[in-house]
């Protein structure tokens, strides 16, 4: 009876446990679920990359079919890896703010046109486990890979760049709240820093605009996306003058 | 050898009859004063100490009381005293409840300046163009077994 009783409760113990486990991992994030696969995906890719040396060592029937294997494995776990980053991104250009409707949807449009192309290509690995098949499948991988990776670039641009007018559009509009209430307390004359904070606003708008422009560029032809590859050195002045004018409102508000 | 001579001195004879000589009297030199009160056991020791520590205890708590109602006491006259001055330079209530209402919107503007300020302040880090956080991922573009 005793030993009946431990029994069950060891039972009822795993139970409870793997309920709570499961629990746990089905409300991973989006963001870890892309972790863990790029995890899986390179654990793959290094099983692959053995595969493939014991078949170019060997090159019997087992290393072949080995390698396909691997390689099927491999190619299945990339191309999921995708699919969540194009996911990522999309949920991450909904949510934005500071970007045009227009520039958004057809960002969006590229994305889910990137994911359809993705599941297909995952829909035609699972059909085959042949060496040539999967090479093929491969090689129309390869071709389509500067396409994805151009819509991935753009989309992340269009981020930050919205990141960057959003701030300045929240800076532009506390700095005169900030003036006021610095104004409405003290007998100080504002009128010098008002007009350091104007200039410095003014060129941050300017350099946006520009940003725009060229994003324009990118929006209606991804492949001559506008802004260079060198993304850190375009924005960085810009970056710089917010962080600036960000500065100025703090000392007007005394903070 | 006479008989008188070897045979010891009997009891009685050893005891000094003199009523003159005290018996705690001793010679001076014969015996250091340092070694008499080292005489003294320790026990003996221990025991006036105790006595004394129990006396000192028999009286403290008592001052101890008596100090603890005298502060009190000089704490409670102090406190009396600053609220009757208080009291005269008091600012009339209306006007300390304007200026208290004043002073508490102005805190609360400012807090909430300094809120938005901060907020918009993590905005622009998540903005930091050399810090962004979805690169495409590090894949493999050619995967083949040739």
């Amino acid at each position: 009876m005793k030993s009946g009783m431990k029994k069950l409760l060891l039972v009822l113990g795993l139970l409870f446990f793997s309920v709570s486990f499961g629990l746990v991992k089905a409300q991973e994030t989006p963001e870890e679920i892309y972790r863990d696969q790029l995890v899986e995906y390179l654990q793959a890719e290094r099983d692959f990359v053995i595969a493939k040396g014991q078949y170019n060592q060997f090159g019997t029937l087992a290393s072949i079919e080995k390698a396909a294997l691997e390689v099927k494995e491999v190619m299945t776990s990339r191309a999921q890896v995708l699919e969540t980053y194009f996911l990522l991104l999309k949920i991450d250009l909904k949510e934005a703010q500071g970007i045009e409707l227009a520039y958004k949807d057809k960002t969006i449009e590229r994305i889910e046109a990137a994911e359809g192309w993705l599941k297909a290509h995952k829909d035609e690995i699972s059909k085959t486990s042949d060496r040539l098949e999967l090479n093929d499948i491969s090689d129309e991988f390869t071709q389509q890979s500067e396409t994805l990776q151009l819509i991935g670039e753009h989309a992340t641009t269009l981020l930050t760049v919205g990141k960057l007018q959003n701030t300045f559009d929240k800076i532009n509009a506390i700095q005169a709240e900030a003036f006021s209430e610095a104004e409405s307390t003290g007998n100080k004359d504002f009128s010098r820093e008002k007009r350091e904070l104007e200039r410095v606003l003014t060129e941050t708008e300017t350099q946006l605009k520009i940003i725009w422009e060229e994003m324009r560029a990118g929006i209606d032809d991804f492949r001559s996306l506008g802004i260079s590859s060198n993304l850190i050195k375009d924005l960085t002045p810009t970056y710089a003058n917010l962080r600036k004018v960000l500065g100025f409102v703090f000392e007007v508000a005394g903070i | 050898m006479t008989e008188k001579q070897s045979n010891p001195p009997a009891k009685e004879e050893l005891i000094d009859s003199n009523q003159t000589q005290f018996s705690v009297e001793e010679p001076l030199l014969e015996k250091p004063v340092s070694s008499s009160m080292e005489e003294l056991k320790p026990s003996d020791s221990k025991k006036t100490k105790s006595q004394e520590e129990q006396g000192a205890q028999g009286v403290k708590p008592v001052s101890k009381n008596k100090k603890m109602l005298l502060g009190a006491g000089i704490f409670l006259v102090v406190v009396l005293l600053l609220l009757g001055i208080l009291s005269i330079f008091r600012k009339p209530e209306i006007q300390l409840q304007e200026e208290v209402v004043e002073i508490i919107e102005e805190i609360e503007q400012k807090t909430q300046i300094e809120e938005k300020l901060l907020l918009i302040e993590e905005d622009l880090d998540k903005a930091n163009p050399a810090s962004q956080n979805m690169p495409f991922p590090p894949i493999d573009l050619e995967l083949k077994i040739d």
